[in-house]
């Protein structure tokens, strides 16, 4: 329970008591005595106060209140979402896709020796040559697939 | 008393504790320090009954195969036929040893829904070492080619560990030359064998953010879709600004979980929870769901996160895995335990 929800129901419960102890006294008055007209319009004017700073207080709550809680609410991206399985999201449509088929291609490309330099690590140099070029007829059998796709 | 655990569409079939690698990370329950019980695995008939009535009984549509070692079981072209006859996905978690174009072949790369196949590191050594086995990497690697080359859909595993985290930038890029179809991200989560090795494998937080973060550049420079698969707590590690990777809390006993169920016809509420809920054999889905066991895993958060206003969401991290190192739910998450002081006021 966070310092503001503490605060919250507190202030509710001493505020609700209040108004139950003040209602009980104007609605159950001594036996023979009747409440006055003054007396039930001040009633009416502390129920209402006493609603309003209550409703009040639930809004300063729910607003993530920071004179409350002495912080801000999280922003919406680091509150924890339940975990879905990940087939669900990672290959559901999404902000992840955009593999741009060019730099596969740079990548299974044999490597260029920069002058000086030698030559960048990269899967030529992690893969087995059998691997490799697996990955590269993979690749070469999605452009010609695309290619067809294209020219239907 | 909260209310009964709703039904779901998912469910981890563990079909064997038999492995052919013996990975330092593994957090197969039966390697746990504390005995799992003992129970004899299920046959292809008992299996298949079993499965049938859980499928219809719960509505579940999607099933993940996993193990153990899957392909170690004889009768998996069958149980993938049966599944794929019902319409159900499939995911199939393998090391990808025994997965040659033969068995690919067999199986049908299209009838799995998704191929997961650890990709631990480009160095061939490092890759080994944390799969206990040696050619793990090229066998894995050749598998993916092969699975690509069938049309499959493929996503690679990257366990985050000390051992390996310098390398995460490549291997991002090898799951890209490769074609995978994304890459999830796993922080180590202490378990099973994994648990006798937390000094080892353990990254620190700071280690963690930088690597999230070089994995969410890497992520929009390459178009390769990642996910992050266990629950990291958000005062050790800000996830904010990592748009690309999808956080989560742990999602046992929601409509998203992934109850599993043990190679003898037990449930238990994930894969990394040695809890028992109860014999599936025995009792229906329905009643392991509303079990005391699942009601009180669901409620468990440790009292380190009390006064967090994330507590509910969060529920501290994995709690699976206080389970195994800590021997409760309501423990704080060995990760979060680890680095306590180290924790953001949120």
């Amino acid at each position: 329970m966070s310092l503001a929800d503490a605060l919250l129901i507190g202030t509710s419960g001493a505020l609700i008591g209040w108004l139950a102890w003040r209602l009980a006294r104007e609605l159950l008055p001594a036996p023979g005595a009747h409440p006055s007209m003054p007396a039930r319009a001040a009633l009416r004017r502390r129920l209402v106060l006493g609603l309003g700073a209550w409703l009040g207080l639930v809004g300063l709550n729910l607003g993530g209140c920071q004179w409350l809680s002495g912080r801000s609410a999280p922003p919406e991206q680091t509150r924890p979402r339940v975990m879905h399985c990940y087939h669900r999201t990672l290959l559901s449509p999404g902000e992840g896709r955009g593999l741009d088929p060019r730099t596969r291609e740079r990548l299974l490309a044999p490597p260029t020796p920069a002058p000086g330099r030698g030559t960048r690590p990269g899967p030529h140099c992690w893969l087995s040559p059998r691997v490799l070029d697996k990955a590269r007829a993979q690749l070469l059998a999605e452009r010609a697939r695309a290619a067809g796709v294209d020219q239907a | 008393m909260s209310a009964p655990a709703p039904p779901v569409e998912d469910m981890i079939v563990e079909l064997t504790r038999a492995c052919d690698h013996d990975c330092l990370h593994c957090y197969n329950v039966w390697k746990n320090r504390a005995p799992y019980p003992p129970a004899p695995e299920l046959g292809t008939a008992g299996l298949l009954e079993l499965l049938g009535r859980v499928v219809e009984q719960e509505g579940l549509t999607h099933i993940t195969l996993s193990g153990g070692e899957p392909l170690l079981r004889q009768d998996l072209p069958l149980l993938v036929d049966w599944l794929a006859a019902r319409r159900l996905g499939i995911t199939l978690v393998t090391n990808g040893r025994l997965l040659t174009a033969a068995a690919i072949e067999r199986l049908g790369a299209r009838r799995v829904g998704v191929w997961e196949l650890p990709l631990l590191a480009v160095d061939r050594a490092v890759h080994d070492r944390l799969s206990g086995r040696a050619g793990a990497f090229d066998r894995a690697t050749e598998a993916m080619a092969d699975l690509k080359l069938a049309g499959a859909t493929v996503v690679g595993v990257f366990v985050m560990t000390r051992l390996n985290l310098p390398q995460l930038s490549q291997v991002m890029e090898l799951a890209t030359a490769l074609g995978l179809d994304g890459l999830m991200l796993n922080r180590f989560n202490p378990g099973g064998r994994g648990a006798e090795h937390v000094e080892l494998l353990q990254s620190s937080p700071a280690e963690l953010a930088a690597a999230f973060s070089v994995a969410e550049r890497r992520s929009a420079a390459l178009g390769l879709p990642l996910a992050v698969g266990v629950p990291v707590p958000p005062c050790l590690v800000d996830p904010a600004g990592l748009t690309r990777l999808d956080f989560g809390a742990c999602s046992a006993g929601t409509a998203h979980a992934y109850y599993t169920l043990d190679p003898g016809g037990r449930l238990r509420p994930c894969n990394h929870s040695p809890t028992i809920l109860g014999d599936l054999r025995l009792e229906s889905f329905a009643a392991l769901r509303a079990a005391p066991a699942m009601q009180a895993f669901r409620a468990a958060r440790p009292a380190l996160c009390a006064a967090c206003r994330l507590a509910d969401s969060c529920q501290g991290g994995c709690k699976a895995a206080a389970e195994v190192c800590c021997g409760s739910a309501s423990a704080p998450d060995p990760f979060l335990a680890a680095f306590a002081a180290q924790r953001r006021r949120l």
